[in-house]
């Protein structure tokens, strides 16, 4: 069944698996949030470096359910409106470490590579 | 997966409110920071993007595209159908007969042999049989041996026995014939039965001696005894013996559909009546397996049972009488298999339309290939547009398979099967059945044609279309049409052999004038019958009376004397001269001038006389034997005079042989070819018996004077009943053989059933094939190529797979109809003719089928083909 989601955004969406990331990240360090709060999270984070087109949020946050990565509950919100309060599950945590080292160790090989590239 | 679907429209409004609270906290934030509230919006809308379109990336996220896919699909394969109607109605039609013949089929399959058990905790019930030493048959244990047997199981949780028999129910109510159950006093609870009013059965009244009770059943209380609360210590009278009624209980199922009992009575434990034969019913202890239990039986029951037989029980798995009989079992089986065969056969001709349909729409499908739809999505595409004919041809089959269980009523297929035909209902387990047929025939039919359709190269098929280059031709339909030619040939080989083995019981000789005898079964209510007197007076009266009956030339009583008759002398036997045999004849009682009146010739010495009758049971029995037993035992000696015992459930009576008679149909027309079924014994018939066949012998010409001898009946005493046995012998024998016709007639409309898909698979195959090449055999003949020679070798082609299929059809035949046997008289299961002439046949139908579109592409004219394309 996963299988079959979304496989034409997965192709031209080159952010989605850093946005995943970013997602879980945030859900993992400061718990529950519904959707406006983690689009403020993350601006917050990248310091507006990254402008977000915050809808795109919402996709992110249903592929992650569909995955059973994160979890939702009907709460409400500041301004006492309905909100989805969204939480990493235990699995979520999981792949959030798989993502993190992943991460690290391509972040790190295309830095080195980067630095090297101008010796030649 | 499904809920996802269901809950779409639910998440959609959940996800609007969502993205709604989003941008208004959003706006909020920059109403805070100074903007204009209309501007605010505005960049808060910016921000969020496209709602809409995130909405429907959510939308798409948690549909399922191969669902929205599949639906897509179906209404195309409809459009697609519709488009090609000759097609569609051609498989529909086909399938339908498939489909409806198999449904029909199974559900007289499933009312007969697949009844479930009507026992408590039924899983794990086993019945309990004897085995003989000598030839491993089955028999039932005689009632002592089950009681013997039961506490020394371990394995066994406890064990009840049963036995039924038809009787003669009298009394004030007139009299009527009933099965009584006789039962261990823990079967009736067993079988889910409660007490209604009085008591159930207690071990006392199974004790000799004890005061013969009765159980009756609610129907029959309400039936015959208008349901009347007084019922309760009345004395009934069955068969003769006054039984006091204790109890009324609910109803019992039987295992077997149309055994109904009504009376219930305690299976005696001691006594010559303990020594007849019961059915045990055990129910095994939890987690103990029949083959653990059956050792256990075998080494504590070995010894030699009441009529002198080495035996052992066994516990067999629970079947029902219409499993137990084998050649009934067998029958159903091969026709289970016969439509099951004929539904392939529908199938396999399917798949070859779908497959020349297919290439029909090489064009279409390279196009669609060409397009950038995926092999799969085309493959699945032309699976869909099969299931979406199969379901169809379902809804066909149930209607088929409706009208075909009306037909089998029709044919009267015997009358314990008859009356169960009749209560089938195309019921919710049916139905499925059907639906169940269909979704693997759609698969099955529609996987080659899928997989070859979609395998079509858009480019080389585009350019094949234009018909500038020769079509390579694949091998799927020769194929289709050699699997289809083998399966055929087996139905056919097979519907022969039942033929012929039932034109073989009609046609042979019933040796004695079948059409000129009547008869009658008349059982005298005992309690106005007491006195041998009484009897002998009505009898005599009758006599009298029925020989003045137009037409009626001679009068005659029997007992198991009106062909075909199933009372059997069964045991050891021993001649005088010394010869032994385990033994089994057909026993007919009758009176003097019996044979002249049956017609049975005489071969030898002398029938029985009115001295016959009175012979003091210290001497031997007169007996009169058929042709066939004489053969047997005294072929080149004179019988007459010799002496024989025949020891039956431990009681040996003598016998000395006073006549030859010639082999008459004693056992059914169906024994026909069989030697050792012939075995029959003519003993004299006491004058006055209760239970009594009145035979006449009516001149030639004169019609049976039924409703006469009815009248006559009723003139001396309307309390005796004439029931429906009433019937000419000719008639009892066509009854006797309605089950054989049954059987003939649907194998043959198999059969038939089969050559005609073959038929019609062969020439769509052949005219697809010819099709293709008309601007190939165009060419060829305004090259100069002789029509006929064109002719010669199309025909060759077309057959080689025709050949093929029969060959592998022969070796199948050949390998399978030995498993029919058991219903096979008089013919072998590799009966040369029907060997010979099946493939001849089905040959011959191949050559006409290939020949029509041969002809008609050979005659056309080279130019106008050329022109037209």
């Amino acid at each position: 069944m996963a299988k079959g989601l979304g496989t034409d955004a997965d192709k031209a969406d080159v952010l989605q698996g850093t946005l995943d990331l970013m997602v879980l990240q945030a859900l993992a360090s400061m718990g529950p949030l519904h959707g406006y709060g983690l689009a403020r999270r993350i601006e917050q984070i990248s310091d507006d470096l990254l402008k977000l087109n915050e809808g795109t949020v919402y996709a992110a946050l249903m592929r992650l359910q569909h995955r059973r990565w994160i979890s939702a509950t009907w709460g409400a919100s500041e301004n006492n409106r309905k909100a989805k309060f969204y939480a990493i599950t235990r699995t979520g945590r999981r792949q959030l470490a798989r993502y993190t080292s992943n991460w690290e160790r391509i972040s790190g090989v295309i830095g080195r590579l980067l630095r090297t590239a101008g010796s030649h | 997966m499904f809920g996802r679907l269901w809950r779409r429209r639910r998440v959609d409004d959940d996800t609007r409110a969502e993205i709604d609270s989003h941008i208004e906290l959003l706006t909020d934030r920059f109403i805070r920071s100074g903007m204009a509230p209309a501007e605010a919006r505005a960049a808060a809308t910016r921000q969020f993007g496209n709602a809409t379109w995130h909405r429907e990336q959510i939308h798409t996220m948690n549909g399922i595209r191969w669902m929205d896919e599949l639906w897509q699909d179906m209404r195309w394969s409809v459009r697609s159908i519709r488009h090609r109607p000759t097609l569609a109605a051609a498989v529909i039609v086909t399938l339908g007969l498939g489909i409806g013949s198999n449904t029909a089929m199974f559900s007289v399959v499933q009312a007969t042999l697949l009844q479930p058990l009507p026992y408590r905790d039924a899983d794990r019930v086993v019945y309990v049989r004897s085995r003989s030493a000598e030839d491993q048959s089955l028999t039932d244990a005689a009632a002592e041996d089950l009681q013997r047997w039961a506490p020394l199981l371990t394995t066994v949780d406890r064990m009840e026995a049963r036995r039924w028999k038809s009787v003669l129910l009298t009394g004030g109510e007139g009299a009527t014939r009933v099965r009584l159950l006789e039962v261990s006093v823990g079967y009736l609870d067993s079988a889910g039965s409660r007490v209604l009013s009085g008591r159930g059965l207690h071990p006392d009244d199974t004790r000799p001696g004890a005061t013969p009770v009765a159980l009756i059943s609610e129907r029959l209380w309400r039936s015959r005894y208008g349901a009347r609360a007084d019922l309760l210590g009345r004395t009934i009278t069955i068969d003769a013996a006054a039984r006091v009624i204790v109890g009324i209980t609910t109803d019992i199922r039987s295992d077997t559909p149309g055994l109904r009992f009504m009376v219930f009575a305690a299976l005696p434990t001691g006594g010559d009546a303990a020594k007849e034969r019961a059915l045990g019913v055990a129910w095994l202890k939890p987690d103990v397996t029949r083959e653990a239990a059956n050792a256990e039986l075998q080494s504590v029951s070995a010894s030699v049972d009441a009529s002198g037989r080495a035996h052992t029980g066994t516990f067999e798995e629970p079947r029902n009488l219409f499993w137990r009989l084998s050649e009934f079992r067998t029958s159903q089986l091969a026709l289970m298999a016969g439509v099951s065969l004929l539904l392939v056969i529908a199938c396999v001709n399917v798949a070859s339309l779908l497959l020349g349909a297919g290439q029909g729409r090489a064009m279409e499908l390279a196009l669609r290939r060409a397009l950038g739809a995926s092999r799969f999505r085309v493959a699945r595409q032309m699976l869909v547009e099969s299931l979406v004919l199969a379901l169809v041809s379902g809804a066909l089959g149930l209607a088929v398979a409706w009208s075909t269980l009306q037909f089998f009523v029709a044919l009267e297929p015997g009358i314990q099967l008859q009356t169960q035909l009749e209560t089938i209902r195309l019921d919710a387990g049916i139905v499925g059945y059907t639906i169940a047929v269909a979704l693997v025939t759609a698969v099955v039919c529609g996987v080659v044609p899928a997989l070859r359709g979609s395998a079509t190269e858009p480019r080389t098929t585009l350019v094949e279309g234009s018909g500038r280059t020769a079509t390579r031709q694949s091998g799927w339909p020769r194929a289709f049409v050699a699997v289809e030619v083998a399966l055929s040939l087996v139905l056919l080989i097979g519907a022969g052999l039942v033929a012929r083995s039932f034109l073989q019981m009609r046609l042979s000789d019933a040796g004695f004038a079948a059409d000129r005898v009547l008869g009658v079964q008349i059982a005298l209510p005992p309690d106005r019958y007491r006195a041998p007197e009484q009897r002998a007076a009505f009898f005599d009266d009758l006599r009298a009376r029925a020989s003045r009956l137009p037409g009626v030339t001679a009068v005659g009583f029997g007992y198991g004397a009106m062909p075909p008759t199933d009372f059997v002398a069964q045991g050891a036997f021993e001649a005088d001269d010394g010869q032994r045999a385990d033994f089994q004849a057909y026993l007919s009682h009758v009176s003097p001038g019996y044979f002249e009146l049956m017609g049975i010739p005489l071969v030898a010495g002398s029938g029985f006389e009115a001295r016959h009758l009175e012979a003091s049971s210290a001497s031997d029995i007169p007996v009169v034997i058929s042709s066939s037993l004489r053969r047997r035992f005294w072929d080149s000696a004179n019988p007459i005079g010799a002496g024989f015992r025949l020891t039956e459930r431990g009681r040996t009576r003598r016998y000395r042989v006073l006549g030859v008679a010639g082999d008459a149909s004693g056992g059914g027309l169906s024994r026909a070819n069989c030697p050792k079924c012939q075995w029959q014994l003519y003993v004299p018939l006491p004058a006055n018996r209760q239970y009594t066949e009145v035979l006449l012998r009516l001149a030639d010409g004169a019609p049976p004077p039924t409703a006469a001898l009815r009248v006559a009946i009723a003139d001396i005493d309307p309390s005796v009943p004439s029931d429906e046995s009433l019937r000419t012998a000719e008639v009892s024998l066509h009854r006797f053989l309605a089950t054989a016709r049954f059987r003939a007639a649907l194998f043959g409309g198999f059969a038939a059933l089969a050559v005609a898909l073959v038929a019609f698979g062969l020439l769509a195959v052949v005219y697809h094939s010819v099709k293709q090449r008309t601007r190939e055999i165009g060419i060829r003949i305004a090259l100069g190529a002789r029509p006929s020679q064109m002719r010669r070798q199309m025909l060759a082609h077309g057959l080689r797979p025709v050949i093929a299929g029969l060959v592998a059809g022969l070796l199948l035949a050949w390998l399978v109809t030995r498993t029919i046997a058991t219903f096979l008289l008089g013919i072998s299961p590799t009966d040369p003719l029907v060997f010979f002439a099946s493939p001849a046949l089905l040959a011959v139908v191949a050559v006409a089928a290939i020949l029509g579109p041969v002809l008609q592409a050979t005659r056309l004219n080279p130019v106008d083909v050329l022109r037209s394309e």
